[in-house]
């Protein structure tokens, strides 16, 4: 009885391992059907993840204190589009400066998202969808520094090589970036003060208040956070695909917030592991790579696939975090 | 003698007035113009060509397409420009069947619909204006594949959405000039259609998925826009000896070209394609042209041009001009398309 106590309230405590045997899970049909998948496929797996997985780490801090950014792409384009357009016109040459503009113009727009959602109390869907209307729309504009695109002629060869061609460890740059993030998020939130109040702030937002939490700050730094992670994201974008246009990346803020929640984060705040939201985005990541090697068909029937795929992992993991969560009440007699 | 003078100026005024009436024979008509995807730079080029027409003809114009490159959205904006009682309609289709209903809602209203870039099926449309026929468009594309590969090996295509007529059509003729038996097609092995929806992200993971299921593979043909610089940039990155044809802008294959990935891409212009498009449409709005066979209309600088049966049951235009990007001619394509 103690024993498969101790069991249980180890699955309490990590609800993302459930996950991790759903991927094993999804890993092992899709190598019986594409013999070889996984020694092929496993860094594109992580190439590919990488801008995505960025961009969770800075949704995770939005989702913890109980609100949601849907403007992630939109500034992903964003952030890489004024770049761009700047590199192309010849305003900067210099690869790391690139980078720390992408991160300055998403902690701005992500901040004015979290002005407006927290000081100005409008809920976070509607500002981050009228932020995010907004700066695609100002992406082709000819006023904003010309060209209504980047293409890969308007960069330096030190950038387009800067993540792709440089490799650590038989990784490239692009993959330990997103590691670099993944790490400065779990120091954040788990040994920073601020951190911890992420989770005050979105778990009972009046008992943080009490404790003396100015919870309006803590929500715009959220929000800052993930603006700046999304900018950042844009800049990893442009230096791996070498392009960015108004319709980049469209959409694919849902699967930002689904490799989130996959990973067991709780969209009303107050929950959620980095470790969880690695194993999401890892999941998603997996998921867009294994589809069009399965050879199934077309692009409707991928779709197709990539929803049930997504739904299964999903409740698969709902289900078993519940079985878990009864046997720990059984196991305190309740 | 005050009273005469104002009577000169304001008939002096007034014929000035006839006078410009009579230079731009497109004064007063509206033509709404709606293409496939907004931002996508090709429409852009494409409206340009609508700018300059307007500019020469005088005619007003205004453009939009659905963001997301869906039929309902093209649906939603033609409604609105019937509502706003438009005289042409200028429309690169989605989808050749589902607008059908909705352009004839319009030429009941009395509506002229002329199609460019991507026709509405017969029923739908008045006249259909395309760069050059399909035959020509996909014979070219896999005649330079052939060329680059040296006439041997294996050969996939990666298109826009599965539902895109043009690129279906393409495809077509590609398959069946494959399976004619024409000896200089003997040695391609032709492993199949993949779909990248127009999306750079999926273009790149499908193209990934091509790489690692054959590792022989030789080429990719790439007959849309969105794709080309996707398929290439996973070329590169994979260092694979792949070679990439297709339908793809000067600017964002300059690289690709440069480094040898592709030997040579085309394209019509689509400035020219909306140019063209205009005149049809002013020609329309006038009653000059009513698009049957054997008409022929002006098209400024392009001269004049013809009408033909469609190989779809409707009537047709070619501008049958397709331009080619190699290493020499592609810098001076760069900053036009």
């Amino acid at each position: 009885m103690s024993k498969h106590k101790s069991i249980y309230s180890f699955l309490i405590e990590h609800r993302e391992l459930p996950l991790l045997g759903v991927l094993a899970l999804l890993l092992a049909i899709v190598n019986i059907r594409v013999p070889g998948y996984l020694a092929n496929s496993w860094l594109n797996v992580l190439k590919n993840g990488s801008i995505n997985m960025v961009m969770c780490c800075g949704m995770l801090c939005v989702l913890l204190v109980g609100s949601i950014d849907i403007s992630t792409t939109a500034v992903l384009a964003f952030a890489g589009a004024v770049a761009g357009k700047l590199m192309g016109l010849g305003v900067i040459q210099n690869t790391l400066l690139m980078f720390v503009l992408g991160i300055a113009i998403g902690a701005a727009i992500g901040a004015v998202n979290g002005i407006l959602m927290s000081y100005g109390r409008v809920i976070a869907l509607i500002v981050t969808l009228g932020t995010s209307y907004i700066v695609r729309a100002l992406i082709p504009m000819n006023w904003l520094l010309g060209m209504n695109k980047v293409n890969p002629t308007q960069l330096t060869q030190g950038f387009k090589d800067s993540l792709i061609n440089h490799e650590f460890l038989g990784l490239p740059f692009l993959v330990w970036l997103a590691i670099l993030v993944v790490l400065l998020t779990a120091l954040f939130l788990n040994y920073t003060r601020t951190g911890r109040n992420l989770y005050a702030v979105g778990s009972n937002s009046e008992a943080a208040q009490m404790r003396g939490v100015h919870l309006n700050k803590i929500r715009v730094l959220a929000h800052t956070i993930c603006g700046a992670s999304a900018g950042l994201a844009g800049i990893m974008w442009l230096a791996f695909y070498a392009a960015i246009e108004k319709g980049s990346a469209t959409g694919d803020e849902m699967f930002t917030i689904a490799a989130c929640v996959l990973g067991g984060v709780s969209v009303t705040g107050g929950y959620g592991k980095i470790t969880g939201v690695v194993i999401g985005a890892l999941m998603v990541a997996f998921i867009d790579s294994a589809i069009p090697q399965m050879q199934i068909g077309n692009s409707m029937i991928t779709e197709f696939i990539k929803g049930i795929l997504l739904l299964f992992a999903i409740l698969l993991n709902v289900i078993l975090q519940r079985i878990s969560a009864k046997q720990d009440l059984a196991g305190r007699n309740i | 003698m005050k009273k005469v003078l104002a009577l000169v100026l304001v008939l002096s005024l007034v014929l000035t007035g006839f006078a410009f009436a009579e230079d731009k024979p497109g004064k007063g008509i509206t033509i709404g113009v709606v293409y496939k995807q907004s931002g996508n730079p090709y429409f852009q080029a494409g409206v340009a060509g609508f700018q300059k027409a307007a500019d020469e003809l005088g005619f007003t114009f205004m453009h939009d397409g659905p963001d997301d490159g869906s039929s309902d959205g093209q649906i939603r904006i033609i409604e609105n420009y019937i509502a706003q009682g438009v005289d042409v309609l200028c429309i690169s289709a989605n989808d050749p069947a589902s607008l059908v209903d909705v352009c004839n809602e319009a030429r009941e209203a009395g509506i002229k619909v002329v199609t460019w870039d991507a026709p509405v099926d017969p029923e739908g449309r008045d006249l259909d204006v395309e760069p050059a026929s399909a035959k020509v468009i996909a014979l070219t594309q896999l005649d330079s594949m052939v060329k680059s590969i040296g006439g041997e090996g294996q050969i996939a295509i990666l298109s826009a959405m599965a539902t895109a007529p043009n690129q279906n059509l393409w495809i077509s003729f590609m398959e069946e000039a494959l399976k004619s038996g024409d000896p200089k097609y003997a040695k391609i092995d032709f492993v199949g259609v993949v779909y990248g929806d127009d999306e750079y992200t999926k273009s790149f993971n499908e193209t990934q998925a091509l790489l690692e299921k054959y590792p022989n593979l030789k080429g990719i043909i790439v007959p849309t826009t969105v794709g080309a610089p996707a398929v290439s940039k996973c070329i590169m990155d994979a260092k694979r000896n792949v070679k990439v044809t297709g339908l793809t802008l000067a600017s964002d294959m300059k690289e690709f070209i440069n480094k040898g990935i592709a030997d040579e891409t085309f394209l019509w212009n689509p400035t020219e394609l909306g140019y063209a498009a205009s005149y049809a449409a002013v020609a329309f709005a006038k009653g000059t042209l009513t698009g049957k066979a054997g008409e022929t209309f002006d098209a400024g600088s392009l001269g004049k041009l013809t009408v033909e049966a469609a190989a779809d049951g409707g009537t047709i235009t070619f501008l049958n001009k397709l331009n080619i990007f190699n290493n020499e001619t592609v810098d001076a394509w760069i900053n036009i398309l």
